[in-house]
């Protein structure tokens, strides 16, 4: 029985003592509780601390169990409410432990002592300390200010958490450098450009997996990576109970191995389906009338070849499907696509049906592999534009945005921005966006984005001018980047690279600094912002072991270690700056490096635990409590909101896209040119005002068909923490719950047909060769690939990083071969974003 | 007494290798054993192809041939329906390797766990060593899972076998084992055999299953519902 | 009754009751406190000490409201505690909630058979919760089931430690006399406790 206070004061009462004494009687609590038999005994020896897992992008909310001192287990933050909650997560978090652990980290400060740079150089690193490292890169600063080059710093971003202000955002400003350099482009801009121009939302999409009847997947492959991960392995059973799946992959992935329907796309060809699967809706008359309206009589013009006239429908929360139609759809058959995706003209028909029967509960989800293609932008909205037709953008059992998580910025710099500053930030970025072939649209603005992997021609051509200093942070781009060896040539130029890092990563390979980082599960703070199954959610990395080694934070301990030296020597007003980050609480101002960080996070995060202010979801008691849940969480999505106003030109989900239109004609514009200038140098076919609406684009491939006879495609592996996990034992082990994949190994896979022709074996190992570089790595047959293509996992093929990653870290040779040397550097120029999907180039394949 | 059994629906498992990872994890199992496992394969020919994935582990079977093999008592049927293994007693013959028709039980040739004992660092002192790492904690390696050692050995030493306990010092606590604990899709289900009421039976009783060598009379205990 | 068994229960009853103080007060407050006297009249060891500061404290509660104010500021937040309610930040000399005298604590709580309510959202170190731990201890030693032992080894090796400088903090920072009164009559039960109960065995 539980008592009250109040019974329990009326107990004393009656029996003169306070329930004690009697046998049999009960002890009254309030705070503990009488455990059963089996929870007494239960093997609490540890405690589950809250922190988050960033191994992928789904950014889940975990607990760590500490047992004196040592992070032993890991599981889903209990406290989470979004559908990957109740203490589960996928294998990659789990893998974290082995990261927090591995001896190959760095542990201490390390400066370069072989001046000369390249792959095959060792490096010589000498350990020094924190106070020598600060002092040389903070002189190096005052070199460029007092030369009124700030500007030729630059801050390369990776993987971050919102610290990222600190770092990335008001640290260049205030040294006077516009170049902070994000990896977003190497992620998937592409694919935010496909629901931003269809429905003016640049991020990506939450899913409503438990009220849908139909999931048709673009290239995602949510038990396994995307983003989502948990949610989907949670969900995927009852998913496949209430609706049908059908995956667009030209690899049988893990989620094409449950599907009803696995549409083996010719790799790039993958618009072609999207607009043929539109072009079956209309003229089957299956569009979802209560969203897109319909024509005025009722009778459905939109039949094969036919040209629409616009008056005749009457749209409702939709703009431009009659001009879509007319300028693409109507001749864009079933069997017009079949020729160029390999995909037969009947399962085309039954998923588009299917698909479309489901409506509004039917999902089109759109990943990286339909979109990060040269000519993905459009692919990208052709099959977003898919959820429009059915209603089911922002609907029950669709594709859906998320709630607001109320946060703060922080402080205004402005105050602290000197003249040297103010110059130096005038400049133009080095990533060359906005360039006329760089449109690099975020957002609708020309140059509004980044193009990460752009930044390396950037140095190398000193266009827009020469970068004398460089820090990175959590990112390794020689080997992420396509066209990774462009990326070793310009971190060779770099007269001076300081690399923040957990790893001996490739790109530290380069640096004349290495900075030892805490590892962002178990020794950071910092927080981060996420989504799934209708809940948004932030949660805060933190503290829950003491660091392994002498660490810092990334994005805030060592911008306040560099602060704290350039005061000393004599510029202030950095550290002026963050001193004036005042902790919500007691309004003290910071005394170290750690403090500043932590005064930093509660700034940012008061909007949730502060009791004072109302937010759309979880209420604390105080900072400490929040500290101790670690995650808010919102209230749950409202439905909906969006139909009556989306933001774009049109205030309607564009069709045809006014915002895109603008967007372009504003860019061409820029540089004294039309549209059809631009869709020309952006390698884009379209013309006039086909450029304006999702269309089919011939996929663009490297390399001649002749002497290249292969198409390659890459993928990703459900193990795989961004590229970050290779070095762990567990990885490797078990490397094959990736199907097609082997344990230790990094294969290609080829299909048996092709096999024969060229002679070739499971286990041999071969030499991949594309237009602009080679690869070894071993062969295994498989069906799960189309015939005339080779499929092959990102991850593997380090050749640093560590001594489990690199088959000889000493010598640098890899296990397997890195997919980005291989891949040519290209991009969808719209988005600006990195172009490794679709096939992007053909290859030979040679015994060795 | 409960006679304790699991159930994996395949249709929920989705072959994330999650059951094998967190085993690892729980049970301080070296590298490469694996007490919780799995088999998969690609059927068919492109574009009809099939992949399925089947997670395996110690089928904790009623007459369990290992059990039987063994010469000294210490492979054995714990009162819950159990296979379990006695360190102490274990001579390292390997019959229950022989005898164990799936292929669940390891044989310790070396020092498990010799990653942490490594002396080489990838940089002279700038990077650690696994020996290093090691000796900051009070543990045989810095993840080590304290509470296996309850009722078995925490790491298994050179010269015994070792296998799955159905997670045995979890069970005891009232919990699960890990792995059911920890499979993100929901697909495994642990419980009492003999217990009518028990959600294991409730799946077998609305679903056909199937157990693995089933025509080897072991009477295995793991069953598998539904299809991948 | 035994003398011994009879103070036990006083023992027991005042802990609970302390721990009770510590809550947030609400209209029973009163009556708690008024039992507190009571329960430390019957041991005249510890009514020759603190007597006196129970009868002030009952006589100090006339307005709730300013008692609920100050209960928030010294202990709830949001704003920096004035006088942080866990043992752990004494303990390790730093602000960590969750350190690893709050695991040891917990493991203490597990091996006398108690988990944390559910419904009770504070770490285990909480002075509310190792209070009432105390007299958890006492009452199961009542009942036979546990020795003495465990209330002077939890006494000597978690509680006692800190709450002296806790009800410094509270002495120092409260707004009005009930805390300030309640932290006296804290530190000095606990101090005469440990005394009488280490003489004891």
């Amino acid at each position: 029985m539980k008592l009250t206070r109040r019974s329990f004061i009326k107990a004393a009462g009656a029996t003169g003592v306070i329930a004690v004494g009697a046998t049999g009687s009960k002890p009254m609590l309030q705070a503990l509780a009488e455990s059963n038999g089996t929870e007494k005994a239960k093997s609490m020896q540890g405690e589950w601390r809250p922190t988050v897992c960033q191994g992928c992008t789904t950014w889940c909310a975990i607990q760590v169990y500490v047992v004196n001192g040592r992070a032993v287990k890991v599981r889903g933050n209990v406290n989470s409410k979004s559908n990957n909650a109740d203490g589960k997560v996928c294998p990659r978090a789990h893998m974290s432990l082995q990261q927090v652990y591995d001896p190959d980290r760095i542990k201490t400060p390390m400066k370069r002592t072989n001046p000369k740079k390249g792959r095959n150089e060792d490096p010589k690193f000498v350990p020094i300390t924190w106070d020598e490292a600060m002092n040389e890169i903070a002189d190096r600063f005052l070199e460029l200010r007092k030369n009124n080059e700030p500007h030729k710093f630059v801050l390369m971003r990776g993987r971050y958490t919102y610290l990222r202000e600190i770092l990335y955002g008001a640290f260049p400003d205030l040294i006077g450098s516009p170049n902070s350099i994000s990896h977003s482009a190497i992620c998937a801009e592409a694919e935010k450009f496909g629901s931003y121009f269809t429905e003016h939302n640049w991020d990506y999409r939450d899913y409503d997996l438990k009220n849908t009847r139909y999931v048709l997947l673009w290239g995602a492959d949510p038990l396994a990576s995307n983003r989502q991960v948990p949610q989907a392995l949670k969900m995927w059973g009852e998913v496949m109970d209430n609706a049908k799946v059908a995956a667009v992959d030209p690899r049988l992935s893990a989620t094409a191995a449950k599907a009803d329907d696995w549409m083996p796309v010719i790799p790039g060809e993958d618009g072609a389906l999207a607009v043929a699967m539109a072009h079956v809706i209309l003229s089957e008359g299956l569009w979802y009338k209560p969203f897109v309206g319909d024509f005025v009589d009722g009778v459905n013009r939109f039949k094969q070849g036919a040209t629409v006239d616009p008056e005749t429908f009457s749209e409702k929360y939709t703009y431009g499907i009659v001009q879509w139609w007319n300028l693409e759809l109507k001749n864009r058959t079933p069997e017009w696509a079949e020729e160029r995706s390999g995909i037969p003209a009947e399962q085309i028909r039954k998923v588009a049906r299917g698909f479309a029967d489901a409506a509004p509960r039917a999902i089109s989800w759109l990943a990286p592999g339909t979109a990060m293609q040269v000519r993905g932008g459009y692919a990208a909205m052709a099959s977003h534009a898919l959820n429009g037709l059915v209603g089911s953008t922002d609907n029950v059992g669709g594709a859906i945005r998320k709630s607001s998580i109320p946060t703060n910025g922080i402080p205004d710099l402005k105050p602290f921005m000197d003249d040297i500053a103010k110059v130096g930030n005038d400049h133009k970025k080095m990533d060359q966006r906005g360039y006329k072939e760089f449109p690099a649209m975020k957002k609708g603005k020309s140059g509004g984005g980044v193009v990460t992997n752009r930044l390396a021609d950037g140095i190398l051509q000193e266009d827009p001018y020469d970068v004398k200093m460089a820090i990175g942070y959590w990112n390794n781009l020689p080997f992420s980047c396509s066209g990774a060896s462009r990326w070793e040539e310009a971190l060779t130029k770099l007269p001076f690279f300081v690399h923040i890092t957990t790893n001996p990563a490739e790109m530290t390979m380069f640096a004349d600094i290495v900075l030892p980082a805490a590892q962002s599960v178990f020794e950071r703070l910092g927080y981060i912002k996420s989504k799934a199954g209708t809940i948004a959610w932030l949660a805060m990395n933190q503290r829950v072991i003491d660091p392994v080694w002498d660490v810092r934070v990334d994005e805030t301990e060592i911008p306040y270690m560099i602060a704290e030296k350039l005061a000393e020597k004599g510029f202030t007003n950095i550290l002026d700056y963050f001193n004036s980050f005042k902790d919500p609480e007691t309004g003290k101002n910071p005394a170290n490096s750690w403090e500043f960080t932590e005064h930093v996070l509660k700034i940012m995060t008061q909007p949730v635990w502060d009791p004072a202010i109302k937010s759309n979801g979880d209420q604390f008691r105080g900072w400490q409590e929040f500290k101790k849940i670690g995650v808010w969480n919102s209230e749950p999505y409202k439905f909906r909101n969006k139909w009556d106003d989306f933001g774009t030109d049109s205030g309607k989900f564009e069709f045809y896209s006014e915002s895109l239109k603008h967007a372009l004609e504003k860019h061409a514009k820029k540089h004294n040119t039309d549209v059809d200038d631009i869709m020309e140098t952006t390698k884009y076919t379209a013309r006039g005002e086909l450029a304006f609406v999702p269309h089919y684009e011939e996929a663009y491939r490297w390399g001649d068909e002749s002497e290249y006879p292969y198409i390659f495609f890459e993928h990703r592996s459900r193990l795989n923490r961004e590229a970050r996990s290779a070095n762990c034992e567990w990885y490797q082990e078990f490397k094959d719950v990736d199907p097609g994949d082997e344990k230790w190994g990094d294969v290609a896979k080829v299909n048996p047909v092709d096999a024969a022709k060229l002679g070739l074996k499971s286990g041999d190992n071969v030499r991949l060769t594309s237009p602009t570089g080679k690869i070894e790595c071993t062969v295994k047959i498989w069906e799960g690939v189309r015939p005339g293509t080779i499929a092959k996992c990102y991850g593997q093929g380090h050749w640093a990083y560590g001594r489990v990653a690199a088959n000889d870290f000493k010598k640098h040779m890899p296990r397997g071969g890195n997919n980005n040397e291989l891949l040519p550097a290209d991009y969808e120029r719209l988005s600006g974003s990195t172009a490794r999907h679709g096939g992007v180039t053909r290859i030979k394949v040679e015994k060795v | 007494m409960p006679n304790y059994a699991m159930v994996i629906d395949l249709h929920k498992c989705a072959g994330c290798g999650a059951c094998a990872i967190t085993c690892k994890n729980e049970n301080n199992v070296p590298e490469g054993m694996y007490w919780s496992n799995y088999i998969h394969r690609t059927r068919g020919k492109f574009p009809n192809v099939r992949y399925e994935f089947v997670p395996t582990l110690c089928n904790h079977c009623e007459d369990a041939p290992c059990v039987k093999a063994c010469p000294v008592g210490a492979m054995y049927k714990d009162e819950n329906g159990l296979t379990l293994h006695n360190p102490d007693k274990c001579i390292g013959c390997k019959a229950c390797v022989q005898a164990d028709p799936y292929g669940v039980i390891y044989y310790n040739e070396e020092k498990p766990h010799n990653f942490w004992s490594d002396k080489e660092e990838a940089i002279e002192k700038g990077t650690s060593s696994g020996k290093e790492v090691k000796e900051k904690y009070d543990a045989p390696f810095p993840f080590y899972n304290p509470d296996r050692a309850k009722t078995y050995a925490g790491v298994r030493p050179k010269g015994i076998v070792e296998k799955c306990t159905l997670c045995d010092h979890r069970i005891k606590d009232g919990d699960v084992p890990y792995c059911v604990a920890s499979c993100p899709s929901g697909a495994r289900v642990f419980g009492d055999l003999d217990d009518p009421k028990s959600e294991i039976n409730k799946l077998l009783n609305k679903y056909s299953y199937f157990k693995l060598g089933e025509n080897f009379g072991t009477k295995p205990k793991v069953f598998y519902i539904r299809e991948f | 009754m035994t003398k011994v068994v009879t103070s036990n229960q006083s023992r027991a009853n005042i802990y609970k009751l302390l721990s009770l103080c510590y809550q947030p007060p609400y209209e029973d407050l009163d009556n708690i406190v008024s039992s507190l006297r009571e329960e430390i009249d019957k041991l005249p060891a510890i009514k020759y000490k603190i007597g006196t500061l129970a009868e002030e404290l009952a006589s100090c509660i006339s307005d709730l409201e300013h008692t609920k104010v100050d209960h928030a500021k010294l202990f709830i937040g949001p704003f920096d505690l004035l006088a942080p309610p866990y043992g752990s930040i004494y303990l390790e000399g730093k602000r960590k909630v969750m350190g690893d005298t709050t695991m040891e604590v917990m493991i203490k709580y597990q091996e006398a058979g108690l988990k944390l309510d559910d419904e009770f959202k504070e770490p285990p170190d909480h002075i509310t919760i190792e209070l009432e731990f105390m007299y958890y201890l006492i009452f199961k030693e009542l009942q036979g089931q546990e020795t003495n032992e465990y209330q002077t080894e939890f006494l000597i090796n978690y509680l006692e430690p800190w709450v002296g400088e806790f009800c410094h903090r509270i002495i120092q920072n409260a707004g009005n006399d009930f805390y300030k009164l309640l932290a006296k009559i804290t530190a000095s039960f606990i101090k005469a406790d440990m005394k009488v109960n280490s003489l004891v065995c």
